[in-house]
């Protein structure tokens, strides 16, 4: 069990690895550089002449090692991340990229893993209830809410709840993570609840979509594992119904949501990056979504370094909790 | 070769003068331009009742005062010793506003006033051109030599700028003496003099490794500053008596930083390099310190910054209390677009309305009952043009582009632009109200430098557009429904635009469409930051919001009139590789600038802007789109907004409405969220 | 029931019986076939040009149809009535009011705006109204263009948009699931290496970074291709993890077994016999894919970074009726949504039906 933990952990280094690399590369397509995107503000604002410009991209460039061949740059930028968690410096915010992301990413997680908690025991309950109630009313609607909630697109049900908010109820608690007041204090459980009456819609609309999921999966496996043949022994032994349900059906059921989970922590981080960019809630994703047109390159290269050593990290306990439940997988 | 243009520009402004007198309703317009038809009256346009200099404000010696006053949580300190007494605090001679001028009489201290902004503080830093976040935020912690802001109020013949840290000044030919306010403070308690504009002048503005917002040519080149005493100064200009100077004093150009705290890090003193002198004063060093009438104290990225009243503000009002009457400002970190939605909702207290499809929404809005906002709408003087690119060769990147460019130097083209935008269309798709107006280009319609005779406006007509098009020789070769350039490709441009602009989104598809029904092929680039690509040039046609340049001619931006310099007007630029060439139109209208730029009032200024607009819409310099007017909203509980406040004048209105003179009664105050704080102190 | 002499039944036919049982399935392949039917025959089931602009007409709400008339009248010809616009100057409020006096009357097979189709001038339509009347059966837009021709519109661009990324992605997923699934060895390590490479790039930001390097000079189609091809870059990962699966699988059967002793090339027997028993797995996959791809296309095209005027998509109208004062003052302007939801439903509901006939008893996740 051990080793297979170990290899699966070493299988994922050199492909971290090369993501890096092309992370970087991406991020350096775009044409011009931070210096020249500085430079045009500043001749903008400043009213430098021509000869000015140039001089100040040179000494741009040279400080910010722009102008080093792209692989010393590369091999600087993950040498610094192994070793001392240094993303670089965000050139947009004045202020080094592991304190924006100190800031950002920890809360996008914890919305993500909560989102992903809530969206799966729900899920789940409501697929039993509806594999129990087959065809019956409480399936129809079940099944209904699950196609509405796969299909109405997120950013359309995060317009809504901005307009029902902003106009309809007037609420102070749009487009920010906390109140003034509690911005600038410690956390305290007062602070936690504030948190959670400006976020609660990114919450709503992430755990719609993956409920969906987990309700149509669950109620799948469900309906087939009931039809098989030992399940059919288990009430012949004298079982209730849910006994029958609940010690043999449901725990067999489970197990490909299992395989699931490495699927669906990545739609709750979408549907969450995709809801809070629309609500303009301070997380990651209106981070990346605004250091790209500003051509951060490094908090950019961060952000999505980051969000996929996340995804590596949950396919990792997807696959250990996999192998956990059936010893065929580790065999392999 | 100049002075004779002078003379027959001035002869023909005279002549224009007395011909547009003569025959008042006949102006020799060319074909196909009409008048610039009325626009609906709108409501809600408040009158601005005009003062004198005087009755504003002036500085008179505490001794004056029969007692100083202050809040009471400041007297409290002041007490325990923490900060000195009010005499100590300000200066000799406090600047006084005026009780008798305020709208609502002298103001009682307290409550909280909130703003929401979408911009994020660079820096403190704004002598390195670092910005606090705009929307109200630079004007409250950056002080200036001078102010225009408040200059709406004043009756014509007062009509210049206010003075701020200089109290007053004297011309004598090319020099201008200053002297400065005497015995003020740094809200630190670190006294203002004149080594802090000095450090400013020679150490930022003259050194060309500062990033500055001006630089030593901005007010003519070779400019000089002299320091005669800690309390005056003295500026010599190359020209003689050049007036409009007194407005690059004021924001954002002549405001002066805290030099006993910035040449920590400047590098001719205590600083290691300019890099780190730009970079050492990030928006989370607090407190800072500046002279205005609040200062940060605290600020969380992304989310608040917090700013709590300056204990050494230098102004008072008549009756002797220390300004400012409200303890705290708060900046809510969001979107621009958040700002209206709040001030209406009641959860901020200020928001400039420039988006017009919210409009009618608000007005609504402001007239229910529980309405949290009250809503004034000044006149229609912002507007969008359509910037025709017509620099040769700068930020030309390939053959269709130049060729653009030839197209937008020819005058039947503009026409044939001008005559396939439909400016009704547009109106209606902004706002079902009365405000959006067509727009001829150049002066705006209410500006008092507007002169209907003088504008030729070529309406909405698709027919006169083909057929000039078609005059042009620009023919469907292929039959795919685009025209064709000579050269055999289909006539593309594209349009620059801003990305997040709700104006500019609506226009641009428009705009698509009705270059499509001509034979245009427009291709709208939205883009996050314009800004480079105005300053480069590499645009066909860009969006242009007209603003203050073209509606208050007379203040800092009138060089953003035409290419009087090589860099001042953005669909002319040049370059060393590639200079101007200005077309005849093109030099009368710099011939004009220059006079401008001289100094001219009274009538002359007004026959002077009435030839300027003359050659601009007769040669459709630049096609206009659409003409709008600005709405102020305010929380109701807000006392002393003078009526009229326009949003964009010589500043914008967060200046223009003299925020420390805002004062809310003591019911209907908001819980401070630091009440008792001082910044520096506790 | 007499079972005894019927012939057995093909794999085809089977799928069907088992597709067909499934109600909702029938309803998924329904929209499917509505949104392909709606694509190809955009303009002549438009009643308008969807660029048609009319200053006269701007933010009309959806009009109903009527039989009889407001004195109980009744024409064969159905009709819509026309508004009359005010303006209330004390509340500053626009006011529609119905027009009695006037009626739009509809016309079947009418001749309307001209368009193209298949290099043909046509100006036929499936209803139109006369030179002067309209009828907006979901309202119009800001520029009084009508919405219901330009939904029509857009879902040119939505399903072009799906063609091009799954044709992309099914290629390449083939050729790399079923090469490394039939080859194995050291080309199927490298191969899977690669795949999950793909896997574990996080979607969303991958694209938004990819779309801020096309240059801002590009023509506005090309840009839609590129756009086409960066949602390709990751997504054919999936679908070649899928038939890697598969082929392995058939891989052991022994008349495949069988075909490599007799001295079957590769060739023959990838395209003989592996391919035609991927197919149907492909074509659930991909029905399964289009919906992510309408909704990714859409996000991308409400956020302003996608498909620009003067084309037409469902997103980019959204992002036209993004501010507060239209959802809150024209709604309808945000039908388009609906066309999403029933593309999207359709390829789910489709999808699922078919995998569900497909392979009934199989117990997989699903993406």
């Amino acid at each position: 069990m051990l080793s297979f933990i170990i290899r699966r952990i070493l299988y994922s280094v050199p492909l971290l690895f090369v993501i890096s690399i092309l992370i970087f590369f991406i991020i350096q397509l775009p044409p011009g550089d931070y210096a020249t995107w500085y430079v045009s503000q500043t001749k903008a604002l400043a009213n430098i002449t021509q000869e000015q410009a140039i001089e100040l991209t040179k000494s741009l460039r040279k400080k910010y090692g722009l102008n080093d061949p792209i692989v010393f740059q590369y091999l600087n930028w993950i040498k610094n991340i192994v070793f001392h968690f240094d993303f670089g410096f965000s050139m947009h915010y004045n202020k080094p990229v592991s304190e924006m992301l100190a800031d950002r990413l920890p809360r996008t997680l914890v919305i993500a893993l909560i989102c992903h908690f809530f969206a799966t025991t729900i899920g789940v309950s409501i697929g039993i209830y509806a594999a129990k109630n087959q065809n019956k009313l409480g399936d129809n609607i079940a099944t209904i809410f699950a196609f509405l909630g796969m299909t109405i697109p997120r950013f359309f049900l995060a317009l809504l709840i901005m307009y029902w908010l902003a106009i309809v109820l007037n609420s102070d608690n749009t487009g920010s993570m906390y109140s003034p007041y509690y911005a600038v204090q410690p956390m305290s459980f007062a602070k936690l609840w504030n948190g959670i009456l400006h976020i609660w819609p990114i919450f709503a609309i992430a755990v719609l979509g993956g409920l969906a999921y987990n309700m149509r999966v669950m109620r799948g496996n469900l309906l087939d594992v009931m039809r098989m043949q030992y399940i059919e022994t288990a009430r012949a032994k004298g079982l209730s119904e849910n006994q029958t349900l609940y010690r043999h059906a449901v725990p067999n059921a489970l197990h490909p949501l299992v395989m699931f989970q490495g699927i669906a922590l990545p739609y709750m981080l979408m549907g969450e990056l995709e809801a809070a960019i629309v609500l303009s809630i301070p997380t990651a994703g209106p981070l990346l979504v605004e250091s790209i047109q500003r051509q951060d390159t490094y908090t950019t290269a961060a952000i999505l370094f980051c969000l996929t050593v996340i995804l590596v990290i949950g396919n990792i306990i997807a696959d250990i909790l996999l192998a956990v439940l059936d010893p065929r997988v580790r065999q392999n | 070769m100049k002075k004779n243009k002078f003379r027959s520009t001035l002869l023909a402004s005279v002549a224009s003068v007395t011909f547009a007198l003569s025959s008042s309703s006949v102006s020799a317009r060319p074909e196909g331009a009409t008048a610039l038809p009325a626009a609906p009256a709108i409501e809600n346009m408040q009158d601005v009742q005009f003062i004198g200099r005087d009755e504003l404000m002036s500085y008179q010696d505490i001794g004056d005062f029969e007692l100083l006053y202050e809040p009471d949580y400041i007297s409290a300190l002041v007490q325990e010793g923490k900060l000195p007494p009010i005499w100590e605090r300000l200066p000799k001679q406090p600047l006084v506003f005026n009780g008798d001028a305020m709208p609502d009489g002298i103001g009682r201290y307290g409550g909280t006033f909130r703003h929401t902004i979408g911009g994020r503080p660079e820096g403190w830093n704004w002598t390195a051109s670092q910005h606090q976040g705009w929307g109200g935020i630079n004007y409250t912690v950056q002080e200036c030599l001078t102010r225009n802001g408040p200059m709406v109020r004043l009756k014509s013949e007062d009509s210049y700028p206010l003075p701020n840290l200089a109290t007053d000044w004297e011309w004598d030919g090319n020099s201008l003496t200053m002297n400065l306010i005497d015995g003020a403070k740094w809200s630190d308690g670190t006294p203002f003099d004149s080594e802090d504009i000095r450090f400013w002048w020679e150490d930022n503005v003259l050194d060309e490794n500062v990033p500055t917002r001006m630089n030593s040519s901005t007010m003519g080149e070779g400019t000089t500053l002299e320091i005669i005493s800690p309390t005056q100064i003295k500026w010599t200009f190359p020209q003689n008596e050049p007036k409009l100077v007194l407005h690059s004093m004021a924001y954002i150009n002549g405001c002066p930083g805290p030099s006993h705290l910035l040449k920590e890090h400047h590098p001719k003193y205590d600083g290691t390099s300019y890099d780190d002198y730009v970079a050492a004063f990030p928006a989370g060093r607090l407190p800072w310190v500046s002279m205005g009438a609040w200062t940060a104290v605290e600020y969380k990225q992304d989310e608040v910054v917090i700013l709590r009243r300056n204990p050494y503000y230098w102004k008072v009002d008549s009756k002797g209390q220390q300004l400012p009457y409200m303890n705290e400002m708060i900046f809510q970190l969001k979107t621009w677009g958040q700002r209206t939605v709040d001030t209406l909702a009641g959860n901020a207290d200020f928001s400039n309305m420039e988006n017009v499809p919210l409009y009618l929404e608000a007005v609504k809005e402001s007239k229910s009952d529980d309405a949290q906002a009250t809503l004034a709408f000044s006149g229609r003087t912002m507007g969008y043009h359509l910037y025709m690119n017509q620099a040769i060769g700068v930020g030309v990147l390939d053959d269709q582009m130049a060729a653009i460019r030839d197209l937008n130097r020819t005058l039947e083209f503009r026409k044939a632009i001008q005559h396939a935008i439909d400016g009704k269309a547009f109106a209606k798709a902004m706002s079902k109200g009365p405000f959006v107006s067509v727009f001829a280009g150049g002066i705006a319609r209410d500006s008092a430098f507007f002169d209907p005779d003088a504008t030729s406006f070529f309406p909405y007509n698709p027919a006169s557009a083909n057929a000039l098009l078609d005059g042009l020789g620009l023919m469907d070769t292929d039959g795919n429904g685009v025209r064709n350039l000579p050269s055999g490709g289909d006539l593309v441009i594209n349009l620059v635009q801003s990305k997040d602009s709700e104006n500019e989104k609506l226009i641009g598809d428009g705009l698509a469409t009705m270059m499509a029904e001509v034979g245009i092929k427009v291709n709208l680039k939205p883009m996050e930051d314009t800004e480079p690509t105005r300053q480069s040039g590499e645009f066909d046609w860009i969006m242009a919001r007209a603003q203050q340049e073209y509606a208050f001619p007379n203040s800092g931006y009138w060089s953003e009139l035409g290419p009087i310099t090589t860099s001042s007007f953005e669909p002319h630029l040049g370059t060393d590789e590639h200079p101007q060439q200005l077309q005849p139109f093109e030099k009368e209208i710099v011939s004009i600038l220059e006079r401008w730029r001289d100094g001219v009032e009274g009538d002359e200024a007004k026959q002077l802007m009435s030839q300027y607009q003359k050659l601009f819409t007769e040669n459709v310099y630049q096609p206009g789109i659409v003409q709008y007017p600005t709405a102020l909203l305010i929380n109701k509980r807000i006392q002393n907004l003078a009526d009229g406040m326009p949003v964009l004048a010589y500043q914008w209105a967060e200046d223009t409405v003299i925020r420390e003179q805002f004062w809310v009664y003591q019911d209907d105050q908001l819980d401070e969220l630091f009440p008792g704080r001082v910044p520096g102190i506790n | 029931m007499e079972n005894s002499n019927k012939i057995p039944n093909s794999y085809f036919s089977l799928v069907r019986k088992r597709f067909f049982a499934n109600r909702v399935g029938i309803l998924g392949l329904f929209f499917v076939f509505f949104l392909i039917f709606t694509a190809v025959f955009a303009d002549f089931l438009s009643p308008y040009n969807p660029a048609g602009r009319d200053s006269d007409r701007v933010f009309y709400p959806p009009q109903g149809i009527n039989f009889f008339d407001e004195d109980y009248n009744f024409s064969l010809r159905p009709f819509a009535y026309g508004f009359i616009e005010g303006f209330n100057p004390d509340t500053f409020e626009p006011t529609m009011e119905t027009d009695y006096s006037q009626k739009n009357y509809i016309y079947f097979f009418t001749r309307g705006w001209e368009y193209k189709f298949l290099g043909i001038n046509l100006d036929i339509h499936l209803f139109s109204t006369k030179e002067g009347s309209k009828i907006f059966l979901l309202g119009s837009d800001a520029y009084g263009r009508d919405m219901l021709s330009r939904v029509f519109k857009g879902s040119r661009v939505t399903l072009l948009f799906a063609l091009i990324v799954v044709s992309i992605t099914t290629v390449i997923g083939i050729l790399v699931g079923i090469s490394s699934g039939y080859f194995a060895g050291k080309f199927d390590i490298a191969t899977q290496r690669i795949t999950e490479l793909a896997l574990a790039f996080p979607e969303l930001p991958l694209y938004l970074s990819l779309v801020a390097i096309l240059p801002r000079q590009m023509d506005p189609f090309l840009v839609f291709i590129f756009m086409a091809f960066i949602l390709s870059s990751l997504k054919w990962a999936q679908l070649s993890r899928e038939v890697r699966g598969k082929t392995l699988s058939l891989r052991r059967l022994d008349y495949i077994k069988a075909a490599e002793a007799l001295g079957s090339n590769d060739m023959r027997i990838i395209l003989k016999h592996l391919l035609p028993n991927v197919t149907s797995h492909v074509i659930v996959s991909v029905s399964l894919l289009i919906p992510s791809v309408i909704l990714t296309e859409s996000f991308f095209s409400f956020l302003g970074l996608g498909i620009q005027s003067p084309f037409v998509s469902w997103g980019l109208q959204l992002n036209s009726a993004q501010d507060l004062r239209t959802i809150g003052s024209y709604p309808w302007v945000l039908s388009p949504v609906f066309a999403i939801l029933i593309s999207v439903l359709g390829f789910n509901a489709f999808g699922d039906a078919l995998r569900d006939a497909i392979d009934p008893y199989a117990i997989t996740a699903k993406k």
